[in-house]
């Protein structure tokens, strides 16, 4: 019976990272992608403070039971972090034949030092910590940066290999767009992870990850627990297979704050004495006096000192990106600039799932307070009109479900016209390409010289989705640029229609009906 | 037969067939001749978009006349924009299937289509019908969305356009058939038949930078396409190039057949109210001897169904 838990678990564990997994990769239709964003507890969280709903709610709370009840099982099962780390033990184990781990005591002051910068991160306004922590978010970027690339290049090699035998069902895809600023704050998070899983299995988990810490306080006093029955022979097998390194199989004790629930211990004990029971029948044993004491006061004044200093950093990033100008657009949905920034946890669903390439990781485009978040980049692609995916698939509510309808008249920026670089001002040359281009005719051709025809801009109706900016040919410069509202705007209704043009009337001679 | 017999016969059927076209007697040799009777354009009105194609290319001798048995085809129409059918943007779908039916029914191997699209590729592919149309028809649909699909080539003759990255099919396959839709278009004022030959290129944007109209004539340098069938069934006639109100379409009923990309244009720029010497693309190619710009002097096959 006690083995059915470890397969069952691993069961779960990889059917829901593959459903989390592929909706990186715009494979499933819109529906199918939305389950395994909703079932992610910081994003559910952020989306609390944006738009409560009885869903985020019941969710939340689903979870905070689950975890009372079950201990952490949210690391073991749903997490696509901790799934990816579970993969990666189970890689090591089979490099290297040994792999034993061993009982350590919780680092209590770096948990909760990096739990506390994450909530007053959250609450001062800027979600740098989680950006990197949250552990749906940090996976999200591990797709992007790791996974993409090689399934890109396979399925671009593919699709040039099966378009020979004139096979059309895959096509090529695009690159993502890493900057090296990207990735330096990746790689260390990232070699920090594997670093961790390889030497000693869950630690980053149990360490680093505030959602892990968060859930350890309630786990700690959960209703079913991992209990050491008076057969054990004392055979320390259990602690050696424990990756959380939570059993102490010389006391006799389960960290209940820091246990995963794998239930590697439960299949692997020869003589079925550790198991999972409720909470009654657990043997109370008194855990170290020393571990559950406070933090002395020269900890706690640095602490708090630091603490003080991190929310003051946040202020003055703050200060500084309301007097920038040259920020690009934020994603329609996303309300107004800071709005966006205290939102969003950098999980690039958004960038893997915009079908043309518009919105890109960014670096410090807005500022540093938020970093890495993705912006709207006109050299990529432009915001498709008729889209309004991002918005829709947006786990935490840094974008706001906007209708295709709704989203025609949020207004992200207004276009402005260089007359000095365009190719029709300057070099009375025909182009027209941002006009054709425009989705609304903000950008309209009106007559210029002869039957030379020039763009001219009514902002009024210009909803800013970089078309014309991502079509003008001119080089390095673009001719017509995006300008960015920092709070969106809403287009004028009502005058969408630009002046008719006017035509000469020729007389056309008819021939059975044709004018020829 | 003796010697003398067969030499007379020989440099009679010589004779005949050297002096006869001079002389413009096909009328009266028939059937062997009947190829000479093709007309330059042949002009279809007041039917659907199929009949009216099956009305076209029967006065043109058929499908068989442009493809052969075993041949691979390029059936290239407008799919630029998200534009539904009746929305005058991209070529209509009811047409794009009748031509890859006509296409396969005269024996080609393969019959492509595709086109390097304005807006997402796969939204035009659908929101249009044509990747649904033609694929029922028995074609390949293709992308073309990507530089890796484009080869580049050179342009004899050009001055501007040297060197142009065309799609690869363009270069594998034996026949080039551009069906494009007639359409306004807010800067070269038409897109026709010629205009829609961007969309086998890869860099528009060279196209824009460096005189829009010399570089869509000079690409008919590199390539012209063996058959022209423009869709003028919904026009566009005012703020074109991309859907952007279907109250400036006009529902004409017409569609053109040319195997002369600048005849075909000029008729085009007359559906839309416009004299073919304003659009400077067309006269461009005529003055390059692409084609004949004076549509006047031309064979022009009415049919009204």
């Amino acid at each position: 019976m006690s083995r059915r838990f470890k397969r069952q678990r691993v069961f779960i564990e990889i059917f829901i990272f593959l459903l989390i997994f592929l909706s990186f990769f715009r494979i499933f239709p819109e529906y199918l992608n939305d389950v395994p964003k909703r079932i992610q507890i910081i994003p559910v969280l952020l989306r609390i403070f944006s738009s409560i709903s009885l869903l985020t709610i019941f969710t939340l709370i689903s979870f905070l039971l689950l975890t009372f009840i079950f201990g952490r099982i949210y690391c073991s099962y749903i997490c696509p972090l901790g799934a990816f780390q579970d993969g990666l033990i189970g890689f090591w184990r089979k490099v290297r034949k040994e792999v034993k781990y061993k009982y350590n005591p919780p680092m209590m002051n770096l948990k909760f030092l990096i739990l506390s910068l994450s909530i007053i991160s959250v609450i001062s306004g800027s979600l740098y910590f989680i950006i990197w922590l949250d552990p749906y978010s940090f996976f999200g970027k591990i797709v992007t940066y790791v996974f993409k690339v090689p399934f890109i290049f396979l399925n671009n090699s593919l699709d040039i290999i099966l378009r020979k035998f004139d096979f059309y069902f895959i096509s090529s895809l695009e690159y993502p767009r890493v900057h090296l600023l990207n990735l330096i704050p990746f790689i260390l998070v990232i070699g920090l992870i594997i670093f961790f899983t390889i030497k000693r299995g869950r630690l980053y988990c149990n360490s680093v990850c505030p959602l892990g810490t968060f859930l350890g306080i309630i786990s700690k006093h959960s209703l079913i627990r991992l209990s050491i029955d008076s057969n054990c022979t004392s055979c320390g097998l259990c602690e050696r297979v424990c990756k959380a390194e939570c059993i102490d199989y010389k006391n006799k004790i389960v960290d209940e704050s820091l246990c995963v629930r794998c239930f590697n211990c439960v299949s692997t004990c020869p003589v079925s004495a550790i198991n999972y029971v409720l909470y009654y029948r657990v043997k109370e044993v008194k855990l170290d006096e020393e571990k559950k004491s406070g933090i002395s006061r020269r900890k706690f004044i640095s602490y708090i000192t630091s603490l003080i200093a991190f929310t003051g950093i946040n202020l003055f990033g703050r200060k500084n990106i309301e007097t920038d100008d040259k920020i690009p657009p934020t994603p329609p949905g996303s309300g107004y600039l800071s709005r966006y920034i205290e939102k969003c946890t950098a999980c690039y669903l958004c960038v893997n799932n915009c079908p043309t390439n518009v919105l890109q990781p960014s670096i410090i485009q807005y500022g540093i307070r938020g970093s890495f978040i993705p912006h709207m980049d006109y050299k990529s692609g432009f915001c498709e009109y008729e889209c309004n995916i991002c918005s829709n698939i947006c786990p935490t509510g840094a974008l706001l479900p906007v209708s295709v309808e709704e989203k025609k008249e949020i207004q992200i920026g207004t276009s402005k016209l260089r007359k000095d670089i365009c190719v029709v001002y300057s070099e009375n040359s025909d182009c027209g390409a941002c006009a054709e281009h425009c989705p609304t005719k903000a950008v309209h051709m009106v007559p210029y010289k002869g039957l030379l025809y020039a763009p001219e801009v009514n902002n009024l109706i210009c909803v800013g989705c970089g078309a014309c900016e991502y079509a003008c040919p001119t080089n390095p410069k673009k001719a017509i640029i995006v300008q960015t509202n920092i709070v969106h705007k809403r287009i004028e209704k009502g005058i969408c229609l630009p002046p008719p043009e006017e035509k000469e009337e020729l007389e056309i001679e008819e021939v059975e009906g044709f004018p020829f | 037969m003796d010697r003398r017999e067969f030499i007379k016969k020989c440099i009679s059927i010589a004779a005949i067939s050297t002096v006869t076209p001079l002389f413009r007697t096909k009328k009266l040799l028939g059937s062997p001749f009947e190829g000479e009777k093709n007309p330059d354009l042949v002009a279809v009105r007041n039917g659907e978009p199929d009949k009216m194609f099956d009305a076209a290319i029967k006065a043109f001798g058929g499908m068989e006349k442009f493809v052969k048995r075993g041949q691979t085809v390029v059936v290239k129409p407008n799919i630029a924009w998200n534009s539904e059918p009746d929305g005058g943007a991209c070529t209509n779908p009811i047409l794009v299937k009748r031509v890859v039916e006509h296409v396969i029914n005269a024996g080609a191997k393969k019959v492509y289509v595709f086109d390097h699209t304005c807006h997402d590729w796969e939204s035009t592919y659908k929101v249009s019908g044509i990747e649904n149309a033609a694929k029922n028809a028995g074609a390949i649909v293709v992308p073309a969305h990507k530089e890796s699909y484009f080869e580049e080539v050179r342009v004899p003759g050009a001055s501007i356009l040297k060197t142009v990255k065309v799609h690869e099919l363009i270069l594998e396959s034996d026949v080039f058939i551009n069906v494009p839709i007639l359409k306004h278009h807010g800067s070269t004022l038409m897109t026709s038949a010629m205009k829609n030959l961007m969309g086998v290129v890869w860099d528009r944007g060279f196209y824009h930078r460096n005189d829009l109209h010399g570089c869509i004539s000079e690409f008919c340098l590199y390539k012209r396409p063996d058959l022209n069938i423009l869709d003028a069934y919904y026009v566009m006639t005012n703020n074109g190039p991309m859907c952007y109100s279907k109250e400036f379409v006009s529902k004409k009923k017409m569609q053109l057949i040319s195997k002369d990309i600048i005849a075909i244009d000029a008729a085009g720029a007359k559906i839309l109210g416009r004299e073919p010497q304003d659009i400077k693309h067309v006269v461009y190619g005529s003055q390059k001897g692409l084609g004949n710009i004076d549509i006047e002097g031309l064979n022009i096959e009415r049919i009204v169904l």
